[in-house]
């Protein structure tokens, strides 16, 4: 069992060039009545361009509050947030959000296609009929093709959740985010939908930054983990994920490579030292 | 027979049964001033308003209701969204438009008829002064508690101004600006009415205190039956529209009927 | 867009605090206070447009207020139209909430009164005051009348609706456990429907007081309304009408605030509207 590379997240990172997002001493703090909250302080992390990564850590560690400012919904206490080179102040062009909460924020009011297009339509740069054929292609990507005119409330959890991802891809995105996704759909769902995320990542090639607090699934979707812990929280570890490319539910589950992998995942969560053998 | 179709039966025939029995009982019990005989009153209602006090009478009334009614909902609207769009304003003009809202607005009919005088524009000043902010505060009270999941996406989604306005902010508000319409609809009908009883020479409002210095009890009475039908028509009406625009919504939390 | 290089890495040494709660914001007293001049000004401002004695400046405003309180009209009036009110409204309650209870608790009567009450609610009880003035003359017991039939449909339908919506699985509990009939209608009915009746109390009072000045100032039985209008017609005091009608508004915003306050503590327990409140009270804080 090797210690391998988790000493400094930086070390590692610097060896492999472009960022596609870069998060630099990055702070945030909630002003509470009189007393103030710091949730985050001097996190450092770099998103490389195509990669997969997962950022899991404890329910209030903050895995919600970092998505949100790479996602420019909330301004930074100090620190920053760069995409592409670019300080992130607002909801930057070619990064797409998916939602925990797809029964809020799914629009009840608009039927599938009507969810799927309503974005392309604010961006402008496409006709109404390529439009619906855009939102279409999403939603045939995800399997739901025969769904669009119906109300999002008449499907069940996890179709809606594969609607909210349509619903991101149909804009041709750069980098996905997704806010613990799966958490409000069951385990057999859960497992479809992760395999659903791989593929769309493959066929279109995105960039996926995923918060989850499933370390298996963490373990079984990335390329990398970085796990937040202390207080206030930063970047604890930064797990690189050696399995195989090809990831599938049964086998890739059942490799040794990532049962050693998850069992260092959960235990840099429960903040536990890690195994050292003598020495390193 | 199902307890449904009891229920449904029940429904529909204790109210003919009750029509049925104050025919009877009226027709059967000494004549008494001031609640004459249903067939009578129903001689005078199709003497009186079959067709000729419709034009004179109904169409009057609703015109004001419909005007009054019109300029506090699509004021109200606009000015809610503004409001609940900009939160530091909404806070602080919160209680201004609160006071109006509780204010009896009848109270400021005699002030009203001194500015406006006795026209169209005093009834439309008047309804307006009572609904149009109640409409306000139900719009912007829903336009400032939006959901924020709702607001993070379309933030997160870079939706147009006007898209977000029309596609999301809207849509999102619409059941309880629905609420504020249907209770500014009743405000409408009663102020319009109490205008009319007060100065008008035409109209329903008129028409009842007409009937009232004549003494002429059947043709209030009929009056009063028309004024049923017209208060029943209009919440149907309403609550057509209400089922058309947010059918979305009865849809999501599964309310078979509203 | 792949390969771009890195940028910048500086980081700000020392955090940037977020910007200290302003005064503003945080004394609600100071926004009030504000508000009350803004609207003091205002008035001025529509007062001197309008230039109509019936819409007095603040000045000669207060000092027809000054002067009209000392009066013993002023008082009588006020006493009248909330005597009128009050009564009116609890005649209407004594017998509107236990015969809803009764139509709630029973799905006979529930359905079979449905047509007739959705009817006669949907009237507004203004058109009955030529009758009743006609039966009652223009006294205090007409306005009593009509403010108890105005207030007498929405606690009617308040109190019915809230026996119907006592939520099943609290029902059920109930039975499960066995709880005698008395202690259910104690325990269980009676506090769900509370809530339910205080709204219905709150829209009640709120309609009674207008139809009470509707009443007023339409047929002039003692009041505040029939002060509005007698001094309205009468030409040598239009600023004491305003005076008077300023007294109405105030006191329909003392009444709904009061109603308003009496719904919440009824409603503590509803989680619903705990959390609209909780809801409400956060959007102070989150930066």
């Amino acid at each position: 069992m090797t210690m391998s590379e988790t000493a400094r997240p930086d070390a590692v990172d610097r060896q492999r060039g472009d960022a596609k997002i870069h998060i630099a001493g990055l702070g945030k703090t909630y002003r509470g009545h009189g007393k103030d909250r710091q949730v985050l302080a001097d996190l450092e992390l770099k998103v490389r361009d195509g990669e997969f990564l997962s950022i899991v850590g404890h329910s209030g560690a903050g895995k919600t509050t970092l998505l949100r400012c790479i996602a420019g919904l909330e301004p930074p206490s100090c620190g920053e947030v760069r995409f592409d080179g670019e300080l992130v102040t607002e909801p930057p062009a070619g990064l797409a959000l998916i939602f925990q909460d797809y029964g809020r924020s799914l629009f009840p009011w608009l039927r599938v296609l009507g969810n799927v297009t309503l974005p392309l339509r604010s961006a402008g740069t496409l006709s109404a009929q390529e439009r619906r054929a855009a939102a279409l292609d999403a939603l045939k990507a995800v399997g739901l093709a025969d769904a669009a005119t119906q109300y999002p409330w008449q499907l069940s959890g996890g179709m809606q959740q594969r609607v909210a991802i349509a619903r991101a891809i149909a804009c041709r995105p750069e980098v996905l985010l997704m806010d613990e996704p799966f958490a409000s759909v069951d385990a057999q769902t859960r497992a479809d939908l992760e395999d659903l995320v791989l593929n769309i990542r493959r066929q279109y090639g995105v960039t996926v930054v995923l918060v989850t607090h499933d370390v298996d699934e963490s373990v079984y979707m990335s390329d990398r983990v970085a796990v937040l812990g202390g207080t206030p929280t930063g970047v604890a570890e930064l797990i690189d994920v050696d399995l195989p490319p090809e990831r599938d539910q049964l086998t890739t589950k059942s490799l040794p490579g990532f049962i050693d992998l998850r069992t260092r995942v959960l235990r840099a969560v429960r903040e536990l030292p890690s195994e050292r053998k003598s020495g390193a | 027979m199902t307890r449904r179709s009891v229920l449904r039966t029940l429904e529909f025939g204790v109210p003919v049964l009750v029509v049925a029995l104050w025919w009877f009982i009226s027709e059967a019990m000494p004549p008494s001033f001031y609640f004459p005989p249903l067939r009578d009153i129903w001689a005078a209602f199709q003497a009186t308003w079959i067709f000729d006090g419709i034009g004179r009478d109904v169409v009057p009334t609703l015109t004001g209701i419909v005007l009054g009614y019109a300029v506090s909902v699509i004021g109200g609207i606009a000015i809610g969204v503004v409001l609940g769009s900009v939160p530091a304003l909404h806070d602080f003009l919160h209680p201004v438009i609160d006071f109006f809202r509780s204010l009896p607005s009848s109270a400021a009919v005699p002030i009203f008829i001194l500015l406006v005088g006795v026209g169209m524009e005093m009834k439309v000043a008047v309804v307006t002064l009572a609904a149009l902010w109640t409409v306000i505060l139900n719009t912007s009270e829903a336009v400032a508690g939006a959901d924020p999941v709702v607001t993070d996406t379309s933030r997160s989604y870079r939706l147009g101004r006007l898209d977000k306005l029309l596609f999301v902010t809207l849509p999102a508000a619409s059941p309880q600006i629905v609420v504020g319409m249907r209770v500014a609809l009743n405000q409408s009908i009663i102020l319009i009415i109490v205008a009319e009883i007060m100065v008008s020479t035409q109209g329903i409002g008129f028409f009842l205190k007409n009937a009232q210095w004549h003494f002429d009890l059947t043709g209030m009475w009929s009056g009063l039956v028309m004024v049923g039908i017209i208060g029943f028509a209009l919440s149907r009406l309403f609550l057509f529209f209400e089922r058309r625009v947010l059918a979305w919504h009865r849809g999501l939390h599964g309310k078979a009927e509203l | 867009m792949a390969g771009t290089a890195v940028v910048s890495t500086v980081t700000r040494e020392t955090a940037t605090p977020e910007p200290a709660a302003s005064l503003w914001s945080s004394s609600r007293a100071l926004r009030r206070v504000t508000l009350l001049i803004v609207c003091l000004a205002g008035w001025q401002a529509i007062a001197l447009a309008l230039d109509n004695p019936v819409v007095p400046t603040v000045p000669d405003f207060f000092a027809a207020a000054a002067h009209d309180v000392t009066t013993a009209v002023y008082w009588s009036s006020l006493g009248n139209t909330v005597a009128g009110w009050a009564i009116g409204l609890g005649i209407a309650a004594l017998i509107a909430v236990p015969l809803g209870m009764i139509i709630g608790l029973s799905t006979v009567l529930d359905h079979s009164t449905r047509i007739i009450v959705g009817f006669l609610q949907a009237t507004p009880s203004v058109v009955l005051l030529p009758l009743v003035v006609l039966v009652y003359g223009t006294t205090i017991q007409m306005k009593i009348i009509l403010v108890a039939i105005a207030a007498f449909w929405p606690l009617l339908i308040q109190s019915t609706y809230g026996i119907r919506e006592v939520d099943r699985v609290a029902k059920e509990t109930a039975r499960s456990y066995r709880l005698r009939r008395r202690d259910r209608v104690l325990f269980l009915y009676l506090p769900s429907a509370a809530a339910f009746v205080a709204t219905g109390l709150r829209l009640a009072a709120s309609i009674g007081l207008a139809v009470n000045i509707a009443a007023e100032v339409l047929a002039s039985p003692p009041g505040l309304g029939q002060q509005i209008l007698l001094r309205t017609s009468n030409a040598d005091d239009p600023a004491s009408a305003f005076v008077y009608f300023v007294t109405a508004a105030v006191l329909g915003v003392l009444i709904a605030g009061l109603f308003r306050g009496i719904e919440q503590a009824a409603l503590f327990w509803n989680p619903a509207h705990r959390k609209a409140v909780r809801k409400a009270r956060l959007k102070g804080r989150a930066s």
